[in-house]
């Protein structure tokens, strides 16, 4: 080492690996399921039979009044869900779930990532991100597709996440000797 | 936002979380809210699973549940005939089960449910508990079969119209009571003076009529013979197990034996879903301040009386 070298700590931002991103979704989903899936399981439960497929099926098939109340609860659900998303990665460019594994949603400029920034994301970025929440059709096959991309990609990225200009990245530091 | 070596710095850590903690404080406050909203435009256990509709009918059967903040329990007719509505409409649902403890009601609002109660394509089981008298008898009739404790009240096939008469209660104080009307018995019924022969006959008259049309309903639906239908037409009431040849009730027993019936006639394994309407804190709550803020400056001796005056020319069956 040469005398009087300089160390210094210097931070750098990288794509944020497959099982941090898992690990994040699966703690926004129990988030999700206290504060937003529970107040309405017991509507759920009144408005329809639970059993098999096709017996829960049929009770919605049948059952007009059923269904209307599902599809409501559906869509209540959906947009709760898309709000808790979008809203934390927008003003703060994490959900909990990704502030307790450090990593975050940045916007990109270029498809083709030469050099990572972290950028916060615009509202509609964040939104047109989180669109594989709503279950019907077409947004329903996102949940096959998306993880085909990040499997298939070298940058992990998602199939919305490539519409909408965005990456979720993690830091790491690096100690650097001049 | 400031950057640091290319890096934008992200909000500071208390902040973040503290951001993050208030949304997920207001999408649950979102959440419990929008249930609410939506849990009062169902009746429990009106899209739910079950076969057979178990409907209450508690307390007074009255047009609507609007009333005196501290009045009985009353059932709206309306309501009911909604509840037959869904259960009719409901393909799970194969038979309603009718749970009556009630004094009766208004005419039209009995006769409401009964006829609602005719036009349903469903098994329709009265279950009769402490009483199923007057009006709620009406009702009870219209099923296609009544079970009723030995002891429970039933029958009463009459109309009441009777009321208090102050009139030689003012005059020992001189107080004069003024009629003016336009139509000779606009004030008939009134409290305040004698009511006159002509005006007894009168009103028995259309009381008779009432009663006429009740015991029709009431002895089609039972098909009773001519001498049944002579001791019922007393407006007397019966303990069930005492007015056997009178056959007002077809099973005695309680919600078991109602039940049983239900699957041996079906051939069915039941399964009940209640069809009650949940009464919100909110509805408690609105219900309670605005009459409680009317009366409170009327004062609640005087509200008392007013609505006893209005009401008595007060019908019941």
């Amino acid at each position: 080492m040469a005398k009087g070298g300089k160390v210094q700590l210097k931070e750098y931002i990288i794509k944020a690996s497959i099982l941090r991103r898992i690990i994040a979704f699966i703690i926004d989903m129990f988030i999700l399921d206290f504060v937003v899936f529970s107040p309405f399981s017991g509507l759920v439960e009144k408005s329809m039979t639970i059993g098999s497929f096709s017996e829960t099926v049929n009770s919605l098939v049948n059952n007009p009044t059923s269904m209307g109340m599902i599809m409501k609860l559906m869509a209540v659900i959906t947009i709760l869900s898309i709000a808790y998303f979008t809203l934390m990665q927008w003003k703060l460019g994490q959900t909990i779930g990704m502030m307790v594994l450090g990593i975050f949603v940045t916007q990109v400029r270029v498809i083709e990532i030469k050099k990572i920034e972290f950028i916060k994301p615009t509202f509609i970025k964040c939104l047109l991100r989180n669109l594989f929440i709503i279950p019907v059709f077409p947004f329903v096959l996102l949940w096959l597709m998306e993880p085909f991309f990040i499997i298939a990609r070298s940058d992990n990225r998602r199939l919305l996440e490539l519409l909408s200009a965005t990456m979720v990245v993690e830091k790491y530091s690096n100690i650097n000797i001049d | 936002m400031k950057k640091v070596d290319g890096i934008e710095q992200q909000k500071s850590g208390s902040g973040k979380w503290l951001f993050a903690l208030l949304l997920v404080i207001f999408l649950g406050f979102a959440s419990y809210f929008i249930a609410g909203i939506l849990s009062e435009n169902i009746f429990e256990g009106s899209g739910g699973p079950g076969n057979v509709a178990l409907i209450p009918i508690e307390g007074a059967i009255m047009p609507s549940k609007s009333g005196f903040f501290f009045s009985e329990a009353v059932t709206s007719s309306q309501d009911v005939i909604e509840k037959i509505r869904i259960a009719d409409e409901n393909p799970s649902v194969k038979a309603i089960l009718f749970e009556i403890n009630s004094p009766g009601g208004t005419p039209v609002a009995s006769q409401e449910i009964a006829e609602k109660i005719k036009k349903s394509k469903k098994l329709t089981i009265a279950w009769i508990r402490e009483a199923g008298v007057s009006g709620a008898y009406w009702v009870a009739s219209s099923t296609d079969y009544i079970v009723a404790s030995k002891i429970s009240m039933v029958g009463s096939v009459g109309v009441i119209a009777s009321y208090l008469e102050f009139s030689q209660t003012f005059n020992k104080y001189g107080v004069n009571y003024q009629k003016l009307t336009a139509g000779e018995y606009k004030d008939i019924g009134s409290p305040y003076r004698k009511m006159s022969a002509d005006e007894e006959s009168m009103m028995q008259e259309q009381l008779d009529y009432l009663q006429t049309i009740f015991l029709n309903d009431v002895v089609e639906s039972r098909n009773l013979s001519y001498t049944q239908k002579q001791e019922i037409s007393t407006g007397m009431f019966f303990v069930a197990g005492n007015a056997e040849h009178l056959h007002l009730v077809d099973l005695y027993g309680g919600k078991e034996e109602a039940v049983k019936y239900i699957e041996h006639k079906l051939n069915i394994t039941s399964k009940i879903i209640e069809y009650k309407e949940k009464t919100t804190f909110f509805d408690i709550l609105t219900g309670m301040t605005s009459k409680a803020s009317y009366y409170m400056g009327e004062g609640i001796g005087s509200a008392l009386l007013r609505a006893n005056m209005a009401n008595s020319l007060n019908i019941r069956i």
